[in-house]
């Protein structure tokens, strides 16, 4: 009697805070995020990480998981338990990519996760053109670019990412040809436009402003509205709204975690935002803060993501089959 | 003169006792890091970027800076004593540094390694000070055509480094680009040669191979009968000999002028430095057959030089805001944490913090050397363990490397399939030195004819038409044709060619 | 001379594999190099290389060079080696660092350099916590726990 009364209690005890989400979170929770340290999205998610940890009162330690453009990341955490102790820090759009390209694979962003908070087009990309030259708006790129079909050169970023893409919908908008030069990154192509290798650049906001404010390079067009850059006008303004890639990160969780758990996290993200020596820092780097939490935003920002990114072929996307 | 001016306040800036202690901090952290294979600086910085926000701006940038280049002077440690390159930069270092180890010359070795290593890191930073806005200027000049044209010639250095045979050597360098095209291409986004295995996707890493092919199939090659003896040559003096001195001189020189110029185009990796110091010094020395077996011309260029190149590295970020690798990149951020936006208006907006950053590079090169040489006291008794012991931890040394440069098992997977290469090209005389160089330059390369003739729209002229380019061109076809205007060499070559197995 | 054949059949073998994988990838696409034209090359010349050097071997019959013939007890200690590693490699994300190490270092000291068990247990039990010490503690390495997850 007494032995079956001790398991009932232990039963009872044991199981409600997995039922109620009491206590969460009581240990340290893993926040992987899928750029390698200090690249890419890896220093917002640290900022985000510090002041977390404070207000959920838990270490929140941030596991660097590059691997397989994302893929790795995704794939782990999907796959983890559903308890709110393992989270993805991933950028919106790389996690909708794979999913687009391949809605079979071990990671789907609709099917596998569930989304806590995301930071709605929270950097902004820009096209880059020389101060010394001829193009002052977006208008005159389009009628020199409708008049020598070809000839107009523009670095983009790697295969997949926005930096790409985003001209691809520009080309496709304003029916012209410009050909389309791949580098690793901003300051690649940036460096190319400065040296006169190239006519055009896309970089990120935070990256050209510098070069903005010394007058050698002006913003022709950005696809959200730069905190750093205020004065450049969106693509969108300049009629062509389809350009529209907005980079936004996330934090996902794997699909099924409980509802009072999400809340929690939520509620915490919301928090940690609004403190205000961290938002200031945000600022001073040059990102938007535009916080989603509520479920209703979420799932129509995810819906639109993978709207978005549906437009391309997996050719398009970097992630063609063999 | 304004210059010198400035540069001293600079000096007078970095020494005040939080930017000493931060600075010591930083260069004492770079050097177990180099020490380290596979733990990278980047990896150290961006683990200390929380701490940006609650560290005052100079120290905590001189302590970054401090972390980049004590990494250059931890790197060549390891790769003397047991073959394993710290960072890539060391990978050449392996082959004369080792050597001389072998030869129980260990301690000349280091001693050189870190005396270039602090020449070659102050003059260089004394460039930066005189030149740095003029060669940002020149580096931007650089486009895909320039590069490749830059790069076709340096790949003739591959005709300097092999010890044997021409062909093995090309062999071996055409495998080492084919092994770095497996991954995505970089201008289409496809996969290559991955099979659908997902973390082959990123390539195959610089690092991992690296540590498999020097240092685990050293250990491989070394595990027999008579393991006991590896390092018990006698040990011949700790410190370099006045021959050593004399030796080296130009070396250094050369190196450091070499590194500086590589080092402050943007984009190439700081190896290239390495790679072609090397070869300059064994195509100008007197006894190029030395090479490989333990002369100290072969640390002394490449040690200086890549101190020199990183010191050069950092040109394209101060001068011109634009980070041009990942440690540039995280650098960057730190700067832009603290409201310090590099770009063009840099040295004019924050001088302070650029000559204070300048100033803490001299006292850092400073304090790197005190704090090395006595190290190699302590350094020669590890080797001084028997084998027996050493090994076990030279392979977990080698298996933590590879683990910790990408967080995940893969690399582990190809050290030890490239342990096991390397042991099977020594038994069959081929050397890894070359695959190095096409595993580095080939897919540079590569990419850059490619960008190129997207430029231009296929036609090859491209690289002819620009200045830079066509320079770069016509010195890789002399370097290429050298040999056959020599009449001597001719002759010496093509017996060479056909008494070889 | 065999050695020679051997290894120039390695070559032409990759040289045909890879040659074939990098065609399939595609040469050239409008007018711009293809992402497999540029192994496609390699591969080729890699083949053409071995061709000659199979054909210059097979000419004369010289002694080879500076090959260092395998003993078998080498091999053996060269699969011991390896072994090592791979398990390594294998088991770590379950047994976590710590453990790995210890069973690494004890396995190389007891059966390649053959020493008694209490330097063997006592050198690797050192080696293990001083390891766990310095990446996991001091530099935060993010090192796999594996079973310390359970015990802490």
């Amino acid at each position: 009697m007494k032995l079956e009364m001790i398991i009932v209690f232990l039963a009872v005890f044991g199981l409600s805070p997995a039922l109620y989400g009491q206590g969460f979170p009581n240990k340290p929770i893993e926040l992987v995020v899928s750029s390698s340290p200090g690249g890419g999205i890896d220093l917002i998610f640290r900022l985000l990480a510090e002041e977390l940890a404070k207000t959920l009162k838990v270490q929140v330690n941030v596991v660097n998981q590059p691997a397989g453009a994302g893929a790795i990341a995704a794939e782990k955490v999907a796959g983890a338990r559903k308890d709110g102790y393992t989270l993805l820090g991933s950028l919106l759009g790389q996690v909708a990519t794979m999913s687009v390209a391949n809605p079979k694979a071990p990671a789907n962003l609709v099917r596998d996760f569930q989304p806590i908070a995301i930071l709605h087009g929270y950097a902004a990309v820009i096209m880059l053109g020389r101060a010394d030259a001829e193009f002052k708006n977006l208008k005159d790129v389009v009628s020199q670019a409708q008049k020598k079909p070809g000839d107009l050169i523009v670095a983009v970023g790697p295969v997949g990412t926005s930096l790409t893409l985003e001209v691809e919908l520009l080309k496709r908008a304003a029916k012209i040809d410009i050909t389309s030069l791949p580098f690793a990154g901003s300051a690649q192509a940036m460096t190319n436009l400065l040296g006169g290798h190239v006519n055009f650049a896309m970089a990120s906001d935070v990256a050209a402003q510098p070069h903005i404010k010394a007058g050698k390079l002006i913003g022709l067009a950005v696809d959200v509205e730069s905190a750093v850059l205020p004065d450049v006008p969106t693509f969108a303004k300049q009629g062509y709204p389809q350009v529209n890639l907005l980079a936004s990160v996330a934090f996902l969780a794997p699909k099924g975690l409980p509802d009072p758990t999400v809340k929690i996290l939520a509620d915490a993200i919301g928090k940690t935002v609004e403190e205000p020596k961290l938002k200031e820092n945000l600022k001073t780097r040059g990102y938007n803060i535009d916080l989603r939490t509520s479920a209703a935003d979420l799932n129509k920002l995810i819906k639109e993501e993978i709207d978005k990114y549906s437009r391309f072929t997996p050719e398009d996307l970097g992630w063609k089959t063999q | 003169m304004d210059t010198l001016h400035s540069l001293a306040l600079g000096i007078l800036t970095a020494a005040s006792p939080l930017n000493l202690l931060y600075g010591f901090a930083g260069v004492l952290l770079g050097t177990l890091i180099g020490v380290l294979p596979g733990l990278g600086p980047a990896g150290a910085i961006a683990l200390l970027l929380p701490l940006a926000l609650h560290a005052p701006p100079l120290a905590y940038l001189i302590m970054l800076f401090g972390i980049t280049y004590g990494a250059q002077y931890g790197g060549s440690t390891t790769s003397i004593l047991v073959n394993i390159p710290g960072e890539a930069s060391s990978v050449i270092t392996c082959l004369d540094g080792y050597a001389m180890a072998r030869q129980g010359r260990a301690g000349p070795a280091l001693g050189i390694a870190a005396f270039g290593s602090f020449i070659g890191g102050t003059v260089a930073l004394v460039g930066v000070a005189f030149l740095a806005p003029a060669l940002a200027e020149l580096g931007l000049r650089f486009g895909p055509p320039e590069y490749a044209a830059l790069l076709l010639f340096g790949l003739t250095a591959l005709v300097y480094l092999a010890h044997g045979p021409m062909d093995k050597a090309l062999l071996m360098a055409l495998f080492g680009s084919l092994l770095a095209s497996v991954g995505l291409d970089p201008v289409t986004g496809q996969p290559r040669f991955t099979f659908d295995i997902l973390v082959l996707r990123d390539g195959v890493g610089l690092t991992p191979v690296v540590i498999g092919l020097f240092g685990v199939s050293e250990v491989l090659v070394n595990l027999h009968a008579h393991a006991g003896e590896i390092f018990q040559k006698k040990i011949k003096g700790l410190l370099p000999t006045l021959q050593d001195w004399k030796d080296s001189a130009m070396p250094i020189t050369r190196g450091t002028v070499l590194g500086f110029l590589v080092g402050a185009i943007p984009g190439l990796n700081v190896v290239i430095a390495t790679f072609a110091a090397y070869a300059v010094e064994k195509k100008i020395s007197k006894h190029p057959e030395k090479f490989g077996r333990g002369a100290i011309e072969g640390v002394a260029a490449p040690e200086t030089a890549n101190n020199a190149a990183s010191c050069s590295g950092w040109i394209p970020l101060l001068s011109l805001g634009l980070p041009t690798g990942s440690v540039t990149s995280l650098i960057f951020g730190a700067l832009m944490i603290h409201g310090l936006a590099p770009g063009p208006l840099f040295i004019k907006n924050s001088p302070d913090i650029f000559w204070g950053l300048l100033g803490s590079m001299a006292i850092g090169n400073a304090m790197l050397l005190i704090l090395n040489l006595p190290l190699i006291g302590l350094w020669i008794r590890v080797l001084q363990v028997p084998y027996y012991f050493l090994f076990p931890l030279i392979i977990l040394f080698s298996i933590i490397g590879a683990y910790t440069a990408a967080g995940n098992t893969g690399d582990v997977v190809i050290v030890i399939i490239f342990g096991v290469a390397g042991y099977l090209m020594k038994k069959f005389a081929y050397e890894p030195a070359p695959m190095v160089l096409g595993l580095v330059i080939g897919p540079l390369l590569e990419t850059a004819i490619r960008r190129s003739l997207i430029m231009s729209k296929g036609h090859v002229t491209i690289f002819f038409q620009r200045p830079i380019a066509a320079f770069f061109m016509g010195a890789a076809l002399l370097m290429l044709l050298s040999p056959l205007l020599t009449r001597r060499r001719l002759g010496h070559d093509i017996i060479e060619k056909l008494e070889e197995p | 001379m065999k050695r020679e054949i051997i290894i120039c059949s390695f070559w032409l073998l990759l040289s045909c594999s890879l040659s074939i994988e990098s065609y399939r990838l595609g040469l050239s696409t409008a007018n711009r190099p293809g992402p497999g034209l540029f192994p496609f090359i390699a591969a080729i010349a890699i083949g053409l290389i071995a061709v000659f050097r199979l054909v210059s071997s097979l000419r004369k019959s010289s002694p080879d060079d500076n090959f260092e013939p395998g003993i078998a007890s080498e091999t053996r200690l060269v699969l011991y080696v390896i072994a090592g590693m791979t398990a390594y490699a294998f088991l770590l994300d379950l047994l976590g660092f710590l453990f790995c190490t210890f069973l690494l270092v004890a396995f190389y000291l007891r059966v390649i350099a053959a020493r008694r068990w209490p330097a063997t247990l006592s050198f690797a039990a050192a080696v293990a916590l001083a390891s766990h010490f310095f990446f996991d503690v001091l530099l935060k390495a993010e090192m796999p726990r594996g079973l310390l997850s359970w015990l802490i």
